[in-house]
């Protein structure tokens, strides 16, 4: 997936799991923490099920989940995973 | 009385969901005291219905209760044929905690209790002592409808609708999710599709609910092979007569703090009061390894989202906390709590065997007989990080009250977290042999100590054990 799309899509994602208190635009450019934008552990847990949906993947949470972060990150990680 | 009439398409007998079965066991654990698990919401009507005279409020009430089938759930001994639960029958018909399974009734009346209040201004108290009235008995599980509906009148108009609610029907998301097609109803408006409780149990009962749980009943008996076989294990006291004590922490700083640290540490509010739950446990005596099960709602997939329904189940968190900073716990509780929301959905049935499984192969109980509840709805608050001096000067504000203890829970220490405007609540439930009252007082305050120190600076694990009043035993 082009580097466009996959991070598109996935800043769409975070909006859909923070029920419109982060737009997508608002995700796509957080360089910390999507935490800061206000997005809770249930959005975060909305987030991984949907992910784990869209693209079949299993998201790893037993080390580093620090691909959870931001965007790229999370974009990254899935591309490691042949996303 | 009068009554409100709950009505809608009647459903098959099914068995409790994964979600039901949880709280029924639990259910079983605490009854005769299981009032304990009844939950209460209390509705103002919005000004653009009123006045409200009480015969419209029932008759848009019954439509809002009427579009949620888990309000006509009744709870039948397991193998009853269709349509033939016993009726009329005592509390007596289906045990808690006994074999059951569920059906959806076509009707169920609802008494409603009515109380008139002087004015508005006493409208609210007198609706806090209504719900409680309604939520003080345990529901009759076989007979009765699983909820319970109170209207407070102002001069002959509705100033309060209060609620009492059956565990077995929903959970507390649920549950405001009925507040708020509660209050459309009252404007005469519907809410979004309500969902169907049906889908639950077909999901959970499918191949791919059965691998889901497989999968984390593995996770859950590899960590209880490890475990410490309960937390808070030194009994301390002879119980108080009424044995579990309950304190509340209201604290504009602890919520400051909390939120300042996750900004900073990139995690969530619930994270850090899960990794400042897991110090203290582990300063009370644990060891180095705290084990807390967490409430989880799970209301990951959208089409939960707007379902009344018993979803929430516990998950498991655990936490290394030898590190000597307690800084240096909260980026591996942030990764630990992730997986704890994920170890939250799975056949109940199929856990408790497991996990009997595991404390046979040890020769002891393992338990960890201490939870963690975060009920708030939303996380951390908007806006730029909270400052030392902010969380500094609000420390003043800090309230510990106690509240009416209980006389049996099935648990050593229940954390539940609230939020009071600014502030959090942080409650902490204690069974005194374990945690005498000075020392349960001092849990809480020692928490909010340790969280608030971690924002300006150092906040070293090792100063707890004495914050509790005494050395780890």
């Amino acid at each position: 997936m082009t580097a466009t799309t996959l991070e598109t899509d996935l800043a769409g994602l975070v909006a859909q799991a923070s029920e419109g208190a982060v737009t997508p635009a608002q995700a796509l450019a957080e360089p910390h923490s999507l935490g800061l934008l206000g997005l809770t552990s249930l959005g975060f847990l909305r987030l991984i099920h949907a992910v784990e949906r869209r693209y079949g993947v299993a998201l790893d949470l037993d080390d580093d989940v620090s691909y959870l972060d931001t965007i790229g990150s999370l974009a990254a990680h899935l591309r490691e995973r042949g996303v | 009385m009068p009554t409100v009439a709950v009505r809608g398409a009647p459903g098959a007998a099914a068995p409790l969901t994964w979600g039901q079965y949880a709280i029924w066991a639990a259910i079983g654990r605490t009854a005769p005291n299981d009032h304990y698990f009844n939950l209460t919401r209390v509705l103002t009507p919005p000004d653009r219905c009123r006045p409200l005279d009480p015969d419209t409020a029932l008759d848009r009430i019954g439509t809002a209760l009427s579009r949620h089938p888990a309000l006509r759930t009744r709870i039948v001994p397991a193998g009853t044929a269709p349509g033939r639960a016993p009726a009329g029958t005592d509390r007596s018909a289906v045990p808690p905690g006994s074999a059951v399974q569920q059906e959806i009734v076509a009707e169920a009346d609802v008494a409603v209790r009515t109380v008139a209040a002087a004015d508005e201004a006493t409208a609210g108290s007198a609706a806090t002592d209504l719900v409680e009235e309604l939520a003080a008995t345990a529901f009759d599980y076989g007979t009765e409808a699983p909820v319970r509906v109170g209207l407070v009148l102002v001069d002959g108009a509705v100033a309060r609708v209060v609620l009492a609610l059956c565990h077995l029907a929903t959970d507390g998301h649920g549950a405001d999710i009925l507040l708020r097609d509660l209050r459309l109803a009252l404007l005469g408006r519907t809410g979004p599709p309500p969902g169907d409780p049906g889908t639950v149990v077909a999901e959970e009962t499918s191949a791919a609910g059965r691998d889901r749980s497989d999968g984390v009943v593995d996770t859950w008996r590899d960590a209880y092979r490890a475990l410490p076989p309960s937390m808070f294990p030194t009994p301390r006291a002879e119980p108080q007569p009424v044995r579990w004590w309950v304190g509340r922490l209201t604290s504009p700083a602890l919520g400051l703090a909390a939120a300042a640290l996750a900004a900073r540490h990139r995690t969530s509010v619930s994270s850090v009061l899960l990794a400042a739950t897991a110090a203290m446990v582990s300063a009370d005596g644990a060891g180095d390894r705290a084990a807390v099960l967490t409430i989880v709602g799970n209301r990951f997939d959208p089409s939960r989202r707007d379902l009344v329904a018993t979803l929430s189940q516990e998950g498991l968190f655990t936490l290394d906390t030898s590190a000597a900073d307690f800084a240096d716990l909260l980026r591996p509780a942030w990764r630990e709590s992730l997986r704890a929301y994920r170890s939250g959905y799975y056949d109940q049935l199929a856990l408790d065997a497991a996990l009997a499984q595991v404390s046979a192969e040890r020769g002891e109980q393992v338990h960890p007989m201490c939870c963690f509840n975060d009920m708030r709805l939303v996380d951390l608050p908007p806006g730029p990080a909270p400052t030392a001096e902010q969380v500094r000067a609000a420390r003043a504000a800090t309230v510990f009250t106690w509240a009416a203890p209980q006389p049996l829970v099935g648990c050593r220490f229940c954390a539940h977290v609230t939020a009071a405007g600014p502030a959090l609540t942080y409650q902490v439930t204690g069974d005194t042999r374990y945690l005498p009252p000075q020392r349960l007082r001092a849990f809480a305050l020692g928490l909010e100590e340790l969280v608030v120190a971690a924002v300006a600076g150092p906040a070293p694990l090792a100063a707890l054990p004495a914050r509790l009043g005494g050395a780890a035993a």
